[in-house]
């Protein structure tokens, strides 16, 4: 059949006329595509076929209930971490996480933070013998509280290695956790210098890690991570001066912690900085929001972080 | 004459008591609002949201009553909502709520501009709050769920979308395949194929066989997916992602043939795509044909701008990784 050049005319538009109504995918969603392919083959991997991950949690005070959130969201990604290491408030939280402690306890906790779970000395008495008498408080009864959360469970026997960092008050140096009873380990990283007296153990005189490593991302390297995230719990002074002992002592401590992490940023694959603010621990309302905060924080940069992680494992990915 | 001045007396005891407007010409101000609100009612019901505007806008101007202030701002909010103005419904039913803070219907109504107009995390504040002055609120637990899948939030939207089918919420099509969605992205695969299932029995639809075909890959169930994902392309609303998915998962498993006759097809009309070079790439990779697959990556690496498709090409090759390693500046 010969067709007229007007019938003709029609029948190539009517074959262009699919392509005029196509609509192809913008960058943006075949990126979506990809990521989400490429993520789920990633995550189902033994892990001897892929990177092995590793997660860092950086020290923080209050401001480290911001790990919940964090790891919340990272968990119902998929992403399991093969090594995690933290210092004093991520020791805490690492140890809560990898213990099996659910998300609604460790909520729980932050909810209603009680003071008298880091001491038992925290009472009219014991501040006063602190004030005027020097006598520092004893941490005792928080490993005994940690070890009551965690089942006290021995760092060997745990699913994933921890790694958490102390310091030792009398050598300046770094002692690090990652055998023996967790519960030890976790006091000794949380354990704040000039308020508490220091854990002896072997010999060790051991206080916050945070002096030394506020962000322990050689530790998860040393153990045989490959790529690594790390979580800074960042503080934010811009709107208050301290107006307590307690204050100036843990806003020394953070801004040292902040100068000593500038090289452990650098050792990361991917940093996540969680900007939390200034946190008035008597408000459960502002703990709980620093939770919130990490949820917030990490559902915002999760794309960025399975991306670094899947150009990281290019070569693994089609295999 | 005792008697009169009784009367006279208990009628001014009486009228201290009484409103204002009772005694403004006989309570022809309250006739005239009333009107006046009709009129604006009125003009709302035929579409004429402007006259609607300008009626109620003026009435605020003059009213000195707040007995049909409520309704004079709402009737302006939803007209200039109904006219796509959503920073002057904002601004509007912004100024309602500083009136009438705790009215639920008004910051329901604020709320969901918030929504519209993408301020996802305002919108999540005042439904939180219509669900703290009314717990049982499930127009506002539903709006919170779908805000929370919006941002992304999705073990929350779970939660709200549960929430709101225990209390006894309509569900239809559409609100399974969101509910769907939500314990998809929470891990939650066991809950995310029910849900999905629902939702395709009331309305079959590609998107949904999709998900289903979704959810059977994440599970491992490799067979079920392949299976899903070429019944969903074959729905009629099937759209590029399904087509594109399904030569992605067949490059990378097994069949790297179709793939690239799919994605051949596919660059026919569009030669320039990421995706499907990308997926010529896997495919010849994969039966082996390495050097000719990297040939597909050069145009996808050489174009500007990042994002992971074109990062994993310069990775690829060698021309320059650029991956985010911060949301922060180091």
């Amino acid at each position: 059949m010969i067709l007229n050049p007007r019938a003709r005319a029609l029948f190539f538009i009517f074959l262009l006329l699919p392509a005029c109504f196509a609509n192809p995918l913008t960058p943006a969603q075949e990126d979506a595509v990809m990521r989400g392919f490429l993520w789920q083959r990633l995550m189902n991997m033994p892990k001897e076929q892929r990177p092995k991950i590793g997660i860092t949690l950086s020290a923080g005070g209050v401001r480290g209930f911001s790990h919940i959130g964090v790891l919340e969201v990272l968990k119902e990604s998929g992403l399991r971490a093969d090594y995690m290491s933290g210092t004093s408030m991520g020791c805490i939280v690492s140890a809560l996480y990898i213990s099996g402690v659910p998300f609604s306890r460790m909520r729980a906790l932050a909810y209603n933070p009680d003071l008298t779970y880091l001491s038992s000395d925290l009472s009219i008495t014991g501040v006063f013998k602190y004030l005027l008498f020097n006598k520092l408080f004893s941490s005792a009864s928080f490993q005994d509280f940690i070890s009551e959360e965690v089942g006290g469970v021995y760092y060997e026997n745990l699913p994933v290695p921890l790694a958490c960092a102390s310091a030792d008050i009398k050598t300046g140096e770094k002692v690090v956790f990652d055998s023996g009873p967790l519960a030890l380990g976790v006091r000794a990283s949380m354990n704040l210098p000039g308020i508490f007296a220091p854990v002896e153990y072997r010999q060790r005189y051991l206080v916050d890690g945070g002096v030394v490593d506020y962000m322990p991302v050689d530790l998860v390297r040393d153990m045989g991570a490959q790529w690594v995230l790390s979580v800074f719990a960042l503080p934010d002074y811009s709107r208050t001066v301290p107006s307590t002992i307690l204050g100036y002592i843990l806003r020394t401590a953070d801004i040292r912690g902040a100068l000593i992490t500038e090289n452990s940023e650098k050792n990361a694959d991917f940093l996540l900085g969680v900007r939390v603010g200034d946190l008035d621990m008597s408000k459960p309302a502002q703990t709980i929001e620093a939770v919130e905060i990490g949820v917030r924080t990490t559902y915002g940069q999760l794309d960025a972080i399975k991306d670094n992680f899947i150009l990281f494992s290019s070569d693994y990915a089609f295999k | 004459m005792r008697l009169n001045k009784i009367i006279l007396s208990i009628l001014l005891l009486a009228g201290a008591f009484a409103p204002a407007e009772a005694f403004l010409w006989f309570g022809g101000e309250a006739r005239r609002s009333a009107a006046v609100i009709e009129a604006a009612r009125a003009a709302y019901a035929r579409a004429d949201y402007a006259d609607a505007v300008d009626i109620m806008e003026e009435f605020l101007l003059k009213n000195t009553s707040k007995k049909y202030l409520r309704e004079a701002y709402d009737i302006i909010g939803r007209s200039h909502k109904m006219q796509g103005a959503y920073d002057k419904a904002l601004l509007k039913y912004g100024e309602a709520v500083e009136f009438f803070p705790k009215d639920i219907q008004l910051n329901l109504a604020l709320a969901d501009i918030y929504y519209l107009g993408g301020l996802n995390g305002k919108a999540v504040q005042l439904y939180d709050k219509v669900l703290k002055l009314d717990s049982g609120n499930l127009p506002a637990r539903l709006a919170l769920a779908r805000a929370h899948l919006a941002e992304g939030y999705y073990t929350k939207a779970a939660r709200y979308f549960g929430e709101y089918l225990d209390a006894g919420g309509e569900a239809d099509a559409g609100f399974y395949y969101d509910y769907a969605v939500s314990l998809f992205m929470s891990g939650d695969y066991g809950g995310a194929l029910s849900m999905a299932q629902k939702s395709a029995v009331l309305k079959p639809h590609a998107r949904t066989t999709f998900l289903i075909a979704k959810i059977y890959k994440a599970v491992g169930d490799e067979a079920k997916a392949f299976e899903l994902i070429a019944a969903a392309g074959a729905q009629e609303d099937a759209g590029d992602e399904i087509l594109l998915t399904r030569a992605l998962w067949l490059a990378a498993d097994g069949g790297q043939k179709e793939a690239l006759a799919m994605a051949d097809n596919y660059l026919k009309n569009n030669p320039q795509d990421d995706l499907a070079l990308f997926i010529k790439y896997i495919a010849l990779t994969r039966a082996g044909r390495v050097k000719e697959g990297l040939k597909y990556l050069e145009p996808v690496a050489a174009r500007e701008g990042g994002g992971l498709i074109r990062n994993l090409a310069r990775k690829i090759l060698n021309t320059g990784p650029v991956a985010k390693t911060s949301n922060l500046k180091i």
